[in-house]
Formats: structure tokens, sequence, C-alpha cells
């Protein structure tokens, strides 16, 4: 398998446009969750994974280990993410957000106080969804994308490590981080309303 | 209800959302881009010769094209002007009228 990927990144970096074809086939979707879990929109993970392949290709000559080739495709894409990511936040800073409007919050705490959701709740599903991102949306960029990458896209502990260049134990310990820190959040934001009540 | 159970119900609203992918297959528009010719040099050599052809080469270009152009208004200027010489150019020129005047407006002895 791993000779598989070589060979085709030998190939690629010869010039060949069908290995690297394959190369993106392979790796797009991945690339694009990663993409997607550092600036959290679709139509930006997309440009990000454009103007990354395009990199990949240009720098196709300086891949010294083709066994290497997924890692090494994989932290261009998060590069090019991060510089995305850091001018979107610039850009965030002059347009301040506020996280959780009251009344999604109220309702966020009554689907998770209830001991089964209701239709309501169902139908309000992707409201109260937007709720809690917005909460995760708040953790650090590095837990953030773990917590996301293993939840939401159901990626496993080995998949996540090569896809951020990380070893898995590093994986396993912010994913622990994320859970705690996102737990701490949601009990702040819903304990003065359960308080209240 | 505990914090473990809110969190366990919020991950799973996340959760809900299902795995991510492209809206469509990125492959055909990033082959695509490159089939356009939308490369940066794969090697590095090719760098200079293009930062030389975009960048530098207009600038040294229009640069060259000041300095001929200075170079050609410079003979047209109006020199500055020098009484002496034009009173050493005079035809009635003698060397004692640069001479100091005496008290009474002649010319002093030597």
């Amino acid at each position: 398998m791993n000779d598989d990927w070589a060979q085709l990144a030998q190939r690629a970096g010869a010039g060949d446009r069908s290995a690297f074809r394959t190369l993106v086939e392979r790796t797009q979707v991945v690339a694009y969750r990663v993409a997607l879990r550092m600036l959290g929109s679709p139509a930006e993970a997309e440009d990000a994974l454009q103007e990354a392949y395009l990199q990949i290709w240009n720098a196709r000559t300086r891949l010294r280990d083709p066994d290497a080739v997924r890692g090494w495709m994989f932290a261009i894409v998060r590069n090019v993410a991060s510089k995305r990511a850091r001018a979107r936040q610039r850009r965030r800073k002059r347009e301040p957000q506020s996280v959780g409007a009251t009344g999604d919050m109220d309702r966020l705490a009554s689907y998770l106080a209830a001991e089964s959701p209701g239709p309501e709740d169902v139908v309000a599903e992707a409201q109260l969804r937007a709720t809690v991102m917005g909460l995760v949306d708040t953790l650090g960029e590095k837990h953030r994308v773990v917590l996301l990458l293993r939840v939401v896209d159901g990626m496993g502990y080995d998949e996540i490590a090569q896809s951020l260049g990380l070893p898995v134990g590093t994986v396993e310990s912010r994913l622990h981080r994320a859970r705690q820190l996102l737990g701490k959040k949601l009990e702040r934001a819903l304990g003065r309303r359960r308080g209240a009540a | 209800m505990t914090a473990g159970r809110d969190l366990e119900r919020a991950e799973g609203l996340l959760a809900s959302e299902g795995p991510a992918a492209p809206s469509v297959d990125l492959t055909d528009r990033i082959m695509g881009t490159i089939a356009a010719g939308a490369e940066a040099p794969a090697d590095g050599s090719r760098g200079w010769v293009e930062l030389w052809i975009r960048v530098a080469w207009p600038v040294a270009a229009a640069g060259a094209a000041a300095a001929v152009a200075l170079a050609v208004a410079a003979p047209t200027r109006t020199p500055p002007p020098d009484p002496v010489g034009a009173i050493m150019a005079s035809p009635d020129f003698h060397p004692r009228h640069l001479l100091p005047l005496g008290p009474k407006g002649t010319p002093d002895a030597p």
C-alpha cells in the first residue's frame, strides 16, 4: 500500500499528471475535512484545497521521501489553511461577533435537560447544533480541530494523527482536553440558565 | 443532570451533522487549474527569471528611460549667470578692469 503511494509520488514528481490526479482523489476528502475544521466554511475550505494542491504540484520535485507523501501533502494543506485562518481572524477582529444569542442558549439548555428530544427539538436540531458549534468555535484551534475531526467526521485516532502530523498520543490528549474545555463552556453557558429556572 | 451527560448530548448534536465532504469532486477543478498553466516553477530555478521578466526588467527599463531623458534634456538647460565671464568676454575688456577701483573711481596703479 505504502509502495503504491511512493510510486505515485515518484511518478507525480516526474511530471505524470495522471499519478498526481490519483493522489488528489485519494487525499482530498481528509484534506477537505482538515481545511474545513480549521476554517469553518465549506467554500473557504474548497478554495484552500485548490490553492494547496497547486502548491503541492509546483513543489513536487522537492519531496525527498516518496513514502511520506501523504504527510507532506497534508502539511501543505494545513499550512495554506492556517494562513487563511489567520487572515480571517484579522478580518473578524475588525467585526466582533457574539457567541450564542440568549434565545439559542435557552433552547439548547432545554434540549439537553429533556429526557428525550421531542419533535420540536428534532426540527430545531440544526439550530441547536449551530449553537453548540458556536461554543466549539471558541476553543483554540488545536483542540477544536481534533474534536471536530473525531466527533463530527468520525475519523480514527491514526487518521487524525496522520492528517495533522501529530503522534497518536498527542491526538488523544488534545481530544481529552477539548472535551474538558467544551464541558466547562457548556456548564458555564447553561448553568446560569438552570440556576435561574 | 450531569455535566458529562450534557457534553455527551452536545457531541451527539455535532455528530448528527455527519462527516464532511467537498460539495463536488475537486479533482477536475484542481487538475484544470494545473493544466491551464497556473504553475509556479517546479524546481525554483525559473523563479529568478520570472521575477526579472515581471518586475525587475520593467523597473530597470523605466530607470534607463529616465536617465536617457535627463541626459538629452541637460544641454538645453540655461547655464547659471557668470558676470565675471561676461566682462572678460567683452571686446573692450582689459585686465585692469578687474583691479580694485581707487578713491576717484579710477584703477589704482600697479
